[in-house]
C-alpha cells in the first residue's frame, strides 16, 4: 500500500509539473522598432508623457518579440504645429524604419496629419484620439479607444435610463472636434430617447447668467464634453450660485485635472465621466496585462497611473502582438492586417477588438470621481 | 532544648538566672547579621563561628550550646541541621535575602529584627524530617517533570502560564513503581512525582488540600500523569482560573501518603531536592518523626483530619494501570487522549451492532430512496426531507469511522459492507423508478445536486462531527444527527440513481461525486471527532486515517474545480448588476441573470430592460457580446422589459 501511495503521489507530481507555461524566449541579434509620437509641451503634455510611460512600463515586461529580436521604442515630440508632427512621423518611418507608429496625439492634431500618416503606409495606432473621422477611409490608421459616437450615445443613454433624467443641457467646445462630436452624439440620442434639451451652448458663453437660466428651466444635468479647465470654471460658478445639478463629462477628465490642476482635484468630486478605464469598483478586474504593467510602472516611475498610461500599455502590447504574427516584425502590411484582425485582445481591463476599418470595440466605463479616483458605476459593452 | 509539639510541651524546667549558650553560625553572605545578633542577646551567650570553621570542628561549638542559630546557604544550612539533630539541639534560622522559600516554609517574619528575636527564642517546634537516600528534604523532592505543580500558589497566572509553556515540551510518561511502608506496590506511568514536605503556599499543597503536615510522620507524594496534551492544558486552565475543588485530586494527578516510599523508575532519573539534584532513582524516602526542633512562626492548622494523619492513603484512580500502562509508557503524551475498550464498552457495543446488516436496514434504505426519488421528480423539498428522516445511513457510517480510527478490521469491514449494500439498493431503486416513469423531467431539486463544490464538503464536515458527537453522548437525540447525515447523502444518491436510469453519465457522475464527497467527508470528520473525544486507540491507526485522508484529498481536486466554477458563476451573476450593453445604439440593462449548467452547455436566464425596441439583429448582436465573456457555448433565454 505504501508503494501504491508513493506511485500515486509521483504520478500526480509529474502531471502537475507537466503543466508548465511556454518556454522562455531566447534573445536574438535582431532589433524591431516601434515609433512613438507625443506632445512635448502645451496643454496635452501630461497625456503625452503618461502615454509614453505606459509604453515604457510594458516594454520592460515585453522587451522582445517571440523570435528573440529586441524591441526598440523611438520617441519623438510632435512639436508646435502639424508640420512638426509630420516631420517627426517622416523621420521615424523613413530614417528610423519603425514598423509601427504609436500616436499619443489628441483628435485635433491627428485630424490635421491623418492624410500624411496615410501616405507613409505604416500601420499607426491612435492611442488617445477618439474622433471617428480619424479612421474613416483610412487604410493604415487604427484607433485604440472607442469613438466619440459610442461615447456620446453611452453618456446619453446612461443619463436617461440609469439616472432617469429627463431634462439636460450641453455645454461644449465647438472649436474642438472631439467635444463637438460628443455634443452632437449626446444631443441626438438624448432627444431620441425622449429627453428634453434645455440648452446647447458653447463653453465660451458660460457665465452666471447662463447657468441661472438653465437652473430656471429645471435642468437636471449638465453634459460637459470639454477639457478640464472649462469644467472647473463651470463648477466654480455653480458653487457661487449654489446650484448642484448632476454633471457628466467626457473621457480623460480626471487625468487632465490631476495632471494640470492637482490642487483643484476636489472640485470634480461626484462628477460622472465616461472613460476607458476605472480605478476601482466591485467588478473592476485588472487582467494579467494590467497587473503586470501596474507593477512595472510602480518600479519605474514615481507617479500615479492614469487613463493615458493604460492606453500606452495597450497600444504597445497590441503592436507587439501584431508584430509577433509577422515575424521578423518588419512587414508593415502584414502588421497592419494583424492589427485590424484583433479580436478579444486582453487589454489591461477589458477585451479589445479592432475591426477591418481600424475601429476599436471595447467597453466604456461610466465612472464617478471619488477621492481623486475613478469609481466605476457601470461598464458598458 | 525547648521544643513544642502541637499538644504537648517537652522540655526542662526553666532554671532562673541560667544563661543560655547559643552558637551562631554564619557565612560571608550573612556576616552583616553578626552584630545585631550579638547586640540583641541579653541573657544569652553567643558563640559565633563561620560555617567552614564550624563544620571542621562542630564539637567545639556544640559542647556547651543549648541552641544553634544559623544563617547560611541551603547546603550549609542542611549540614548545620544534621549536626544539630545529632547533638539534640534546637535550631533558629536567619534566612539570607535570597532564601524566600525558606522564610515561607518556616513562616519566618520579614523584619530582620523580628527574625533575630524568633531565632534566638527558647521555644521551638518539632518537625518531621524526610530523608531521601540519606539526603535531607526541607521543602520538596522532585523526580521527572512536573510543570505547574511545584510552583507557588500565589504566582500570577501569566507567570504560571509562561513557566508551564517553557517547561512543557517533550513531556512523556515513564514507568514508575512506588512501594510504600505497608508493602503495597503501585506500578504506573507518570511524567514525574513530587514529595511535598508541607510546602505551604504551593500549588501542590492546595491540590492535596493541605493534607500534608510537618508532624504527621508521613510523606505526601504527588504523581503527575497527564494522558494527553489536552488533558494537561485543561488542568492548567483550572489552575489559572483557581477552579480546583478543595480536596478533589485533578484527573492528571495521583496522591500517595505513607511513612516510607521507595520510588523506582524505568530510566534512571535525577532527584531534585530543594532545588538541587543530589541523587538519582531508585530512591528511598523515609520520615523521622519529630526529628527536627526549629523556631518557626505561628502555625495555622490546615490539616484535613478526615483523610487520616498517620494512615497510608492512596488516590491513584487517574493513573494509567494494567493494559493502559504498556500503551502509555515511554511515549510523548499524545495531543488527544486515548481510550481503552474497557472504558467505553457501551459505545463500542452499540457501534458493532450498528455495523451489522439487518432486514430493517434494507427496508428503510429502499423506502427512503424511493421516497426521495419521487420527491425529486415532484420537485418537492418536503417529500425529499421526509425521505431523509427515514434513511438509516448514519449508523454504519459512524461505525465505519470508528473502525477506521481504531483500526478495528471487523468493525470497518462490516460497516463498509453495510454501506455498500445501502448504496447499491439506493442506486438500483432510483434507477428502477426512473426506468418505469414514462416522463423524465429534470427538476430544480435534481439540478441542485449536480454541481458539487467545496461548500458541499462543508455540509459533510459538520454532519460528520454531529454524527460522532451525538453517538458519544447518549442523552443527545441521535436521530437529529441522523437527519443531518441523510441530508448530505440520500438526495445525491437518489439523483445518481436517476442518472443511471436516464442513461446519462454526466448526471450520474456529478451526483455520485457529490455523494462520494459527502460520504468521505462525514467519515473523516466523524473519525476526527471521535479522536478529539478520546476514543482513539493508544496505538494510532495512522495508516487507516492516511488512506481515508488520501481519498478525501483526491476527491477535493474535482470539487475545487467545481467550486471555482461556482465562484465564477456567482461573480458573473453579480457582475450583471453593473454591466450594460450598447447594441446598435440601444442601451440594454441586465436586471437579473442566472446561469444553469446542463451537460456541457450553459443556459443563461436573464431579465433585460431597454427603452428602444430590439430587433432580431439587435438580439443576435447582444448575444454575441454576452458570449465574449464565456468560453463555453451559451444558450440565452431573455425576458425583455421595456422602459416607458
Amino acid at each position: 500500500m505504501n508503494r501504491l501511495l508513493s506511485a500515486i503521489f509521483v504520478t500526480l507530481f509529474f502531471l502537475v509539473s507537466g503543466c508548465d507555461g511556454p518556454s522562455p524566449v531566447v534573445p536574438g541579434d535582431g532589433v524591431a522598432k516601434i515609433g512613438f509620437i507625443g506632445p512635448g509641451d502645451g496643454s496635452n503634455l501630461t497625456q503625452g508623457q503618461d502615454t509614453l510611460k505606459g509604453v515604457l512600463s510594458v516594454k520592460a515586461i515585453l522587451p522582445m518579440l517571440n523570435n528573440g529580436d529586441r524591441i526598440e521604442v523611438i520617441a519623438e515630440e510632435s512639436g508646435d504645429d502639424p508640420a512638426a508632427t509630420r516631420r517627426a512621423m517622416q523621420k521615424l518611418v523613413q530614417e528610423d524604419a519603425v514598423s509601427v507608429l504609436l500616436l499619443g496625439l489628441d483628435s485635433e492634431r491627428l485630424l490635421q496629419v491623418s492624410q500624411f500618416a496615410e501616405s507613409l503606409q505604416t500601420p499607426a495606432i491612435a492611442l488617445i484620439a477618439t474622433h471617428p473621422d480619424i479612421v474613416s477611409g483610412s487604410a493604415y490608421m487604427n484607433q485604440l479607444c472607442f469613438d466619440d459616437d459610442t461615447q456620446g450615445v453611452v453618456a446619453a443613454t446612461f443619463v436617461r435610463d440609469e439616472l432617469l433624467i429627463k431634462r439636460a443641457a450641453v455645454i461644449a467646445d465647438p472649436g474642438e472636434p472631439h467635444s463637438k462630436y460628443l455634443q452632437v452624439a449626446f444631443e441626438k440620442k438624448f432627444s431620441d430617447t425622449g429627453g428634453v434639451l434645455t440648452g446647447s451652448h458653447a463653453v465660451t458663453e458660460v457665465d452666471e447668467v447662463l447657468l441661472r437660466n438653465l437652473q430656471a428651466q429645471e435642468t437636471e444635468l449638465l453634459y460637459l464634453p470639454v477639457s478640464a479647465q472649462p469644467v472647473l470654471q463651470v463648477q466654480s460658478i455653480l458653487d457661487e450660485i449654489d446650484w448642484s445639478p448632476e454633471i457628466m463629462a467626457g473621457d480623460g477628465l480626471l487625468a487632465s485635472v490631476i495632471g494640470r490642476f492637482q490642487e483643484q482635484a476636489g472640485n470634480v468630486e461626484g462628477i460622472y465621466a465616461t472613460d476607458l478605464f476605472s480605478d476601482r469598483g466591485d467588478f473592476v478586474r485588472h487582467r494579467p496585462l494590467g497587473r503586470a504593467a501596474e507593477t512595472s510602472f510602480e518600479d519605474l516611475f514615481d507617479s500615479e497611473e492614469s487613463t493615458f498610461t493604460n492606453l500606452g500599455v495597450e497600444g504597445y502590447a497590441i503592436a507587439v502582438h501584431a508584430m509577433n504574427q509577422c515575424l521578423p516584425g518588419t512587414d508593415r502590411q502584414c502588421i497592419n492586417r494583424a492589427i485590424r484582425s484583433i479580436e478579444n485582445f486582453e487589454g489591461t481591463m477589458a477585451k479589445i477588438s479592432i475591426d477591418s476599418s481600424g475601429r476599436a470595440a471595447r467597453p466604456v466605463y461610466v465612472n464617478t470621481i471619488e477621492n481623486g479616483l475613478l469609481d466605476s458605476v457601470v461598464k458598458v459593452y | 532544648m525547648w521544643c513544642y509539639h502541637a499538644d504537648t510541651v517537652y522540655g526542662y524546667t526553666e532554671m532562673p538566672n541560667q544563661r543560655r549558650h547559643i552558637a551562631f553560625i554564619y557565612t560571608q553572605e550573612s556576616i552583616g547579621k553578626l552584630e545585631p545578633v550579638s547586640k540583641h542577646s541579653p541573657g544569652v551567650i553567643i558563640q559565633s563561628s563561620l560555617l567552614d570553621d564550624f563544620l571542621q570542628n562542630p564539637d567545639t561549638f556544640t559542647r556547651n550550646a543549648d541552641h544553634i542559630v544559623v544563617s547560611a546557604p541551603m547546603v550549609g544550612l542542611k549540614s548545620v541541621i544534621r549536626i544539630a539533630i545529632e547533638h539534640d539541639l534546637s535550631i533558629g534560622i536567619l534566612p539570607l535575602k535570597s532564601q524566600k522559600a525558606l522564610s515561607r516554609y518556616f513562616r519566618l517574619p520579614d523584619d530582620p529584627a523580628d527574625q533575630i528575636e524568633l531565632a534566638l527564642q527558647e521555644k521551638g517546634q518539632t518537625r518531621d524530617l524526610i530523608l531521601c537516600n540519606g539526603e535531607l528534604v526541607l521543602f520538596k523532592a522532585v523526580i521527572g517533570r512536573i510543570p505547574v505543580i511545584d510552583l507557588p500558589d500565589s504566582r500570577s497566572p501569566w507567570k504560571t502560564l509562561r513557566n508551564v509553556l517553557a517547561r512543557f515540551r517533550g513531556i512523556r510518561l515513564l514507568g514508575f513503581t512506588f512501594v510504600t511502608a505497608s508493602g503495597r506496590k503501585v506500578e504506573t506511568a507518570a511524567a514525574g512525582c513530587m514529595i511535598v514536605q508541607h510546602h505551604a503556599g504551593s500549588l501542590a499543597s492546595r491540590l492535596i488540600a493541605n493534607d500534608g503536615s510537618s508532624h504527621d510522620g508521613m510523606i505526601s507524594l504527588v504523581i503527575t500523569a497527564p494522558l494527553s496534551v489536552l488533558d494537561y492544558f485543561r488542568f492548567l486552565l483550572q489552575v489559572l482560573k483557581r477552579d480546583l475543588a478543595p480536596g478533589k485530586i485533578p484527573n492528571t494527578l495521583g496522591y500517595i501518603k505513607s511513612s516510607r516510599v521507595i520510588i523506582e523508575s524505568e530510566e534512571s532519573l535525577g532527584v531534585d531536592i530543594d532545588g538541587e539534584e543530589v541523587t538519582r532513582t531508585p530512591v528511598e524516602c523515609e520520615v523521622r518523626p519529630g526529628a527536627l526542633c526549629v523556631n518557626t512562626g505561628p502555625e495555622t492548622d490546615t490539616r484535613r483530619s478526615h483523610l487520616g494523619d498517620s494512615n497510608e492513603y492512596f488516590n491513584i484512580k487517574h493513573l494509567p494501570i494494567d493494559n493502559e500502562l504498556s500503551k502509555a509508557k515511554k511515549k510523548a503524551i499524545p495531543f488527544f487522549p486515548y481510550a481503552s475498550e474497557e472504558r467505553f464498552k457501551d459505545l463500542f457495543i452499540a457501534l458493532r451492532d450498528d455495523a451489522r446488516m439487518s432486514s430493517a436496514y434494507v427496508m428503510l434504505m429502499l423506502l427512503s430512496t424511493l421516497l426521495a426519488t419521487i420527491g425529486l421528480y415532484q420537485n418537492s423539498t418536503a417529500v425529499v426531507i421526509g425521505a431523509m428522516l427515514l434513511a438509516p445511513l448514519m449508523s454504519p457510517i459512524i461505525s465505519f469511522a470508528m473502525g477506521i480510527l481504531r483500526w478495528d478490521h471487523d468493525l470497518y469491514w462490516h460497516s463498509a459492507f453495510k454501506i455498500m449494500i445501502g448504496i447499491a439498493l439506493a442506486l438500483g431503486s432510483a434507477a428502477l423508478v426512473t426506468l418505469l416513469f414514462p416522463h423524465k423531467p429534470v427538476t430544480n431539486e435534481m439540478l441542485g445536486r449536480l454541481s458539487p463544490s467545496l461548500l458541499d464538503l462543508g455540509v459533510a464536515i459538520f454532519a460528520g462531527i454531529a454524527g460522532a458527537y451525538t453517538k458519544s453522548f447518549k442523552e443527545i437525540l441521535q436521530s437529529l444527527a441522523g437527519v443531518a447525515i441523510a441530508v448530505a447523502l440520500v438526495p445525491p444518491l437518489a439523483v445518481a440513481g436517476i442518472g443511471l436510469g436516464r442513461g446519462d453519465p454526466y448526471f450520474f457522475a456529478q451526483a455520485f461525486l457529490l455523494f462520494s464527497t459527502n460520504l468521505v467527508g462525514i467519515i473523516v470528520f466523524a473519525a476526527l471527532t471521535f479522536r478529539v473525544l478520546g476514543y482513539s486507540a493508544a496505538i494510532k491507526g495512522k495508516r487507516s486515517m492516511g488512506y481515508v485522508v488520501v481519498v478525501l484529498a483526491l476527491i477535493t481536486i474535482p470539487l475545487y474545480f467545481t467550486y471555482e466554477d461556482f465562484v465564477e458563476k456567482n461573480k458573473w451573476e453579480q457582475s450583471w448588476q453593473k454591466e450594460r450593453f450598447l447594441v446598435n445604439g440601444k442601451y440594454i440593462i441586465v436586471s437579473k441573470a442566472e446561469i444553469l449548467r446542463q451537460g456541457d452547455r450553459d443556459i443563461v436566464l436573464m431579465d433585460i430592460m431597454v427603452r428602444e425596441r430590439l430587433s432580431r439583429n439587435d438580439l443576435d448582436d447582444f448575444k454575441q457580446k454576452v458570449q465574449t465573456n464565456f468560453s463555453r457555448k451559451l444558450v440565452i433565454r431573455a425576458n425583455i422589459i421595456y422602459i416607458l
